[in-house]
């Protein structure tokens, strides 16, 4: 099997997702925890452009690492200062969630064997045409995540501040 | 591209099943959402691979990545605001505690 520059960016990518991802699952520190997400959200990044969704890879940028992982780091510096010295991410339940999980995988692999086959054509459309259509065809979708966001906004401006003094 | 969409679908499972494992294995509320996170942008690479192979014309299969994203990071926000709430009331927050847990500890 002759490699092309495709499957060196599949395998490349494959290995910092899962490299990404197993340091975000199984490290105790969390700091590392934060790193080894920030990775893994940095590859998606990356697997989007792969297949040629740049305006997706750009969003998965800007809200995950610029606003998902700031969030996070904020919140466990914010919530576990008070605490004595690093915050508890010890698993009980290792071994059981081991088999929960590997049985899920191997279920969905052995799942895919009739997986669709077919020719690859190109991928149409601009990203212009992603903007044309969140406000033409897709307003009401767009509108409605818009209306979504300001609900969860105020849910949690409500949830953290609304207690009375 | 000789890579078929087997090993793309077979990659989304085995992020998927890693965040799973988090989700069940995991003490701390964050790690928790951040594993929830893992899945649901294993979902989301499952929408872009079937948009690549199955319908690469259709417009909505680029928006339904940025709405699912959208709903992703709002659960998340929400979570961490529960999580951040109910420290407030508690001194350390556990799953599988059912109420305040550390409450007793002050």
């Amino acid at each position: 099997m002759e490699l092309n520059l495709a499957d060196i960016a599949f395998w490349l990518l494959s290995a910092i997702s899962i490299a990404g991802a197993a340091t975000a699952v199984f490290t105790r520190d969390v700091m590392r925890l934060t790193l080894g997400l920030g990775v893994f959200l940095l590859s998606v990044a990356g697997w989007f452009l792969y297949f040629g969704h740049a305006f997706v890879a750009i969003a998965q940028v800007f809200v995950y690492v610029g606003g998902v992982l700031v969030l996070i780091l904020f919140a466990i510096m914010f919530l576990h200062r008070s605490e004595q010295g690093l915050p508890e991410l010890t698993s009980r339940h290792a071994l059981d969630s081991a088999v929960v999980a590997v049985g899920v995988a191997v279920l969905v692999i052995t799942s895919l064997r009739e997986y669709v086959t077919g020719q690859l054509p190109t991928v149409g459309g601009a990203d212009a045409e992603i903007g044309v259509s969140l406000l033409g065809a897709y307003l009401p979708h767009f509108e409605a995540a818009g209306v979504l966001l300001l609900a969860a906004l105020v849910a949690a401006v409500v949830i953290v501040g609304g207690e009375k003094r | 591209m000789s890579v078929g969409p087997g090993a793309f679908l077979a990659l989304a499972a085995v992020l998927f099943a890693a965040g799973l494992y988090g989700a069940v294995a995991r003490r701390g509320p964050l790690a928790v959402l951040m594993s929830l996170q893992m899945m649901a942008i294993a979902v989301n690479l499952n929408i872009v691979t079937f948009t690549r192979f199955v319908t690469p014309a259709e417009q909505a299969g680029k928006l339904l990545p940025v709405f699912s994203l959208t709903v992703a990071v709002l659960h998340l926000g929400l979570g961490v605001a529960l999580v951040s709430g109910a420290s407030r009331r508690a001194r350390s927050v556990q799953r599988g505690s059912a109420g305040p847990a550390g409450a007793g500890e002050r």
